[in-house]
């Protein structure tokens, strides 16, 4: 299988070559540059774009493209049944002039501005407190993430029924400790509140275990450090956990800043937006006027405002706290 | 070296009372998690109209609101059309976005940088946006109320190329140059390399992907405008009623809506642990 | 088995060029180290050889044919990466084969060559077993077994040895020249550490910044380096060098330094007077300097001993004069104390004298 060695030549070579480079000097023998065969240029340029074809086809078609009607659709009228024609910018007027439009709008902003903390602070606590050296970690987490387990429109019906007013879970409690039944669907001041904490009992598995895994990857020596510098429990929590999680913090803040805004699930199915327009919200909004009221370019543009808005907010968020982005 | 434990317990003093505090912390946020939920269970095995529902219910739990959920209510099919809508969004879906995925980790090609971005800058779009106009292409395409208008659009979402390009940085190159000189081709490469290294990151993206889709509701509501391709949720929706709920049959149908993810969530949970740490692969 | 010819290859990553118009020959059944720091181009050019690269300009040939776009699987080489590159989610065996599978070898012929390898190497009860489950030692042995088993024209090693721990680095150092005996394989070797070099290759070229500075036996290098780089690079500890000018005294030619002056032996004359420079670095390696007592005899440099190292058969001295440090490394028996004051003998023939300016030896 293995043929004899062959003698190695004994001639020893000494190529010597100064310390710097020297420029390169062309072989005149070797005028004509040597380039792959046209075959395998071809194959190797192309080759990586089939990868990434399948994806962008379907990018294009049901995301690039309808994001460019949309923009369209700003500026029609019409129904689609009877056809679109162009309305110029009256789209826009009708909806700055609509109250219920700002109203959604701005029940949209409460609701993500009393979310994003709740879920924040429970999420980062609830971690804090599964990072400690604890029995049954295992059983409580799953406990938490059974909510999450739930879609948006299967927690609402399970909220739904815990909070009717006669004989609702919630109100049965509050009976025995002997506080009236409260109407937690038909009181405008509750009805935002009450999502809110929807919200934060359907995600606050998920929260915790995105934390959780922030906690993990801080390297214990400097927990060490901290309490051989007198750190206690607490100071070393905001002195070095925090600050490390930052990056997931922010990240977390952003993409809840954007699902949040979107909020239409839970209020579609529990209240439809009342009582009044105290639970509409954008996107119920938008909904609405495509699909009931059959006025696509008033929806479209409607969405359009809301996009601003959130690319606004996130960017912004994303300005402020610039430091902590890593890709 | 990273630890679980990462918030030092001083010795002794107070260590006991710190404790305490957090597993009744832990045991109240559990109670109040899944305390509901239970409740659900428990309100599902009652045959009932009525709307108090104590928890002596558990002695004698009946299995009639089930049967009518299973037999005679839409609700099978509505279970039937997630399944489809959810597994096979979720299979072309990680095909798809880890072969591009693989493409932006590892290749070289002419726009690479301004293809991404356009990737990039589309995560923040809300699907309101996209949504009526989709629908009217659905419309024009005469997919309305298919399973096709349901599971096309997802396949657009590009969250998924970050994350397989994230997950496949880790894989050393190396391995990509010894599957060359061994003889593979780039598609061999992605096939015999790429993929089986990416599992754990494959089971978090199809995981979640599943789980959105499973919960998808607003356009299915809009573009599912019968039973015959109506899921869970816009099926669900319709169950609670303005004036007498049938809360015995609402519960069972939200129990059964929550089993399959559950099932799914318990097969594939120890790949969330190893997905969040990136890429494992041997230290040599 | 195959020579590999490097002619006049350039790699430009951009604006960077890692491998500057280098030509190597690379004779059938050498061991070539292709030596240098991190960044000299080494591990590129290998890559070229290999196929993972394409030479900006230049041509790579391996046995008789310009194998510049030939994809590596058809260049019939085998390479062995410094992390093993072995496939985790495959058991070893499948790891050794896959390459002859992809290649079409007979069923027959793949297990026969199994068998040798699993042999020699010791493979035979790690077969089934997953990478992860190995030690560092025992997954290089799988990385060279699946690279035996390929019967290349060419072994291509990407420093292989570094993740090793010290002790097992030592003992592969010597499995890996019997393998290359044993095969009378064309094997080539990219490292950092200059005692690989030395022990291992029957040739080692030297890169820096991408140009090829010697290429040689270890011991020419070792005792003739091209210039002052190489000199330096090869031998622990380093070559001492000083500064100093070439001046007349009298009918004599010296080297005349700061605060040191040594006499240009007789036969280095006419080199130096071609040279047509006045200003040289002298070095001379540590084993190369006698330690004398100071008796004023000429000749020699005084010095005081500054730290002395022993190192068990020998004792590594270092001295100052002046400005200048110099180490000698002389035989244990001599034992001076801290501070005392000696003499150093330069040995006239292994006396190096380099170019200040291009840095080049002027013999």
């Amino acid at each position: 299988m293995y043929r004899e060695t062959p003698p190695v030549s004994s001639a020893s070579e000494l190529i010597l070559a100064s310390a710097t480079p020297v420029p390169v000097e062309r072989d005149p023998s070797q005028t004509k540059p040597l380039t792959a065969p046209l075959r395998q240029r071809i194959t190797q340029a192309l080759g990586p774009y089939l990868f990434i074809l399948p994806k962008f086809l379907f990018f294009g078609i049901f995301l690039l493209y309808p994001l460019v009607r949309a923009l369209m659709l700003t500026f029609q009228g019409g129904a689609i049944l009877s056809g679109l024609h162009w309305v110029g910018f009256r789209n826009y007027e009708r909806i700055i002039h609509d109250d219920i439009f700002w109203r959604s709008l701005w029940n949209s902003v409460y609701y993500t501005v009393l979310v994003i903390p709740s879920v924040l602070i429970t999420g980062i606590g609830l971690a804090a407190l599964l990072n400690r050296q604890i029995k049954f970690r295992a059983v409580f987490l799953i406990l938490l993430v059974v909510p999450s387990v739930a879609s948006t429109v299967a927690a609402s019906v399970i909220w739904s029924y815990l909070l009717q007013f006669d004989g609702g879970l919630f109100n049965q409690l509050l009976g025995i400790v002997g506080i009236g039944p409260v109407n937690w669907l038909g009181d405008p001041q509750l009805v935002i509140p009450v999502f809110v904490a929807l919200e934060v009992w359907r995600g606050a598995g998920f929260y915790t275990i995105l934390f959780m895994a922030a906690m993990q990857s801080i390297p214990t020596h400097l927990y060490d450090a901290a309490s051989i510098d007198g750190a206690t429990g607490w100071q070393s929590f905001r002195l070095v956990t925090l600050p490390l999680m930052r990056p997931t913090i922010l990240f977390a803040t952003v993409m809840a800043t954007i699902w949040n805004l979107q909020l239409f699930d839970s209020p579609y199915v529990m209240t439809r937006g009342g009582p009044g327009y105290a639970s509409m919200t954008i996107v119920m909004y938008i909904y609405t006027q495509a699909f009931r009221y059959d006025q696509m370019g008033l929806a479209a543009a409607m969405a359009l405002v809301l996009l601003i808005l959130i690319m606004l907010l996130a960017l912004a968020q994303l300005l402020i706290f610039r430091k902590e982005i890593e890709f | 070296m990273t630890g679980t434990a990462n918030i030092p317990a001083h010795p002794n003093r107070g260590r006991t009372i710190k404790d305490i505090f957090t597993y009744l912390a832990l045991a109240l946020a559990g109670l109040m998690s899944a305390g509901p939920v239970v409740y659900l269970l428990a309100t599902s095995f009652k045959q009932t109209y009525s709307r108090m529902v104590p928890l002596s219910v558990l002695w004698s739990p009946s299995l009639a609101n089930y049967h009518t959920i299973w037999f005679d209510h839409p609700f099978k099919q509505w279970m039937i059309n997630s399944l489809v809508v959810a597994t096979i969004a979720t299979i072309v879906i990680l095909f798809l976005d880890s072969l591009a995925g693989y493409a932006f980790a590892r290749k070289r090609f002419r726009g690479k940088d301004s293809l991404f971005m356009l990737l990039l800058s589309t995560l923040m779009i809300p699907l309101a946006v996209t949504l009526l106009p989709t629908f009217l292409l659905a419309n024009r395409l005469n997919l309305v109320d298919s399973y096709q208008a349901l599971i096309l659009p997802a396949l657009a979402y590009p969250v998924g190329v970050f994350m397989m390009r994230q997950f496949i940085q880790t894989i050393p190159s190396e391995l990509e140059d010894a599957g060359r000189i061994d003889g593979m081709t780039d598609l061999g490469i992605y096939f015999r390399v790429i993929l089986p290294l990416c599992i754990p990151g494959l089971a978090v993206l199809g995981l979640f992907t599943f789980l959105t889709q499973w919960s998808a509701f607003l356009w299915p509501l809009i573009v599912a405008t019968s039973d015959r391709s109506r899921t869970i949720p816009p099926g669900l929706a319709t169950i609670p009623g303005q004036y007498n709920t049938d809360w015995g049959l609402a519960t069972a149908a939200t129990v059964s809506s929550m089993v399959p993810m559950l099932i799914i969530f318990a097969l594939f949970q120890r790949y969330l642990r190893q997905g969040f740490s990136g890429g494992r692969t041997t230290k040599g | 088995m195959a020579d590999v010819s490097i002619r006049q290859v350039n790699k430009l990553f951009g604006d960077v060029r890692a491998v500057n118009n280098v030509s190597l020959d690379i004779h059938d059944g050498e061991f070539l180290v292709l030596l240098g720091p991190s960044g000299c181009g080494k591990t590129t050019l290998l890559r070229m050889i290999a196929g993972l690269e394409t030479p900006t300009s230049g041509e790579i040939v391996i046995g008789d044919r310009v194998v510049n776009f030939v994809p590596p699987k058809d260049r019939d080489i085998a390479m062995v990466f410094q992390n093993y590159a072995l496939y985790p989610h495959m058991d070893v065996e499948s790891n050794i084969t896959l390459g002859l599978r992809l290649h079409h070898t007979p069923k027959t012929a793949i297990k026969e060559r199994l068998d040798a390898a699993s042999v020699w190497l010791q493979l035979a009860s790690l077969l089934k077993r997953t990478p992860r489950q190995l030690s560092g030692g025992q997954q290089q042995r799988v990385a060279l077994g699946r690279s035996v088993v390929r019967e290349p024209k060419v072994f291509l090693m990407d420093e292989p040895l570094s993740n090793l721990d010290a002790r097992l680095r030592v003992n592969m150092r010597t499995e890996l020249i019997k393998l290359h005996r044993r095969l009378s394989a064309t094997i080539v070797y990219v490292t950092h550490d200059q005692s690989e070099a030395m022990t291992m290759a029957t040739r080692a070229a030297i890169m820096r910044d991408g140009v090829l500075q010697q290429c040689d036996t270890p011991l020419h290098i070792y005792r003739r380096p091209a210039n002052k780089y190489v000199a330096a690079f090869m031998g622990n500890p380093e070559m001492n060098f000083l500064r100093a000018s070439v001046t007349r005294q009298g009918s004599e030619l010296q080297f005349t330094g700061e605060s040191f002056q040594v006499p240009v032996p007789a036969h280095r004359r006419a080199a130096i007077e071609a040279a047509g420079t006045n200003e040289v670095w002298l070095g001379v390696r540590p084993e190369a300097i006698m330690l004398e007592r100071p008796e004023g005899q000429s000749g020699v440099i005084e010095a005081q001993v500054d730290v002395i190292s022993p190192m068990g058969g020998n004792t590594l001295i270092y001295t100052l004069f002046g400005e200048e440090n110099v180490v000698a490394d002389v035989p244990s028996e001599i034992e001076p104390a801290v501070g005392e004051k000696v003499a150093l003998r330069f040995d006239p023939e292994r006396l190096h004298a380099f170019d200040l300016k291009t840095e080049n030896t002027l013999w």
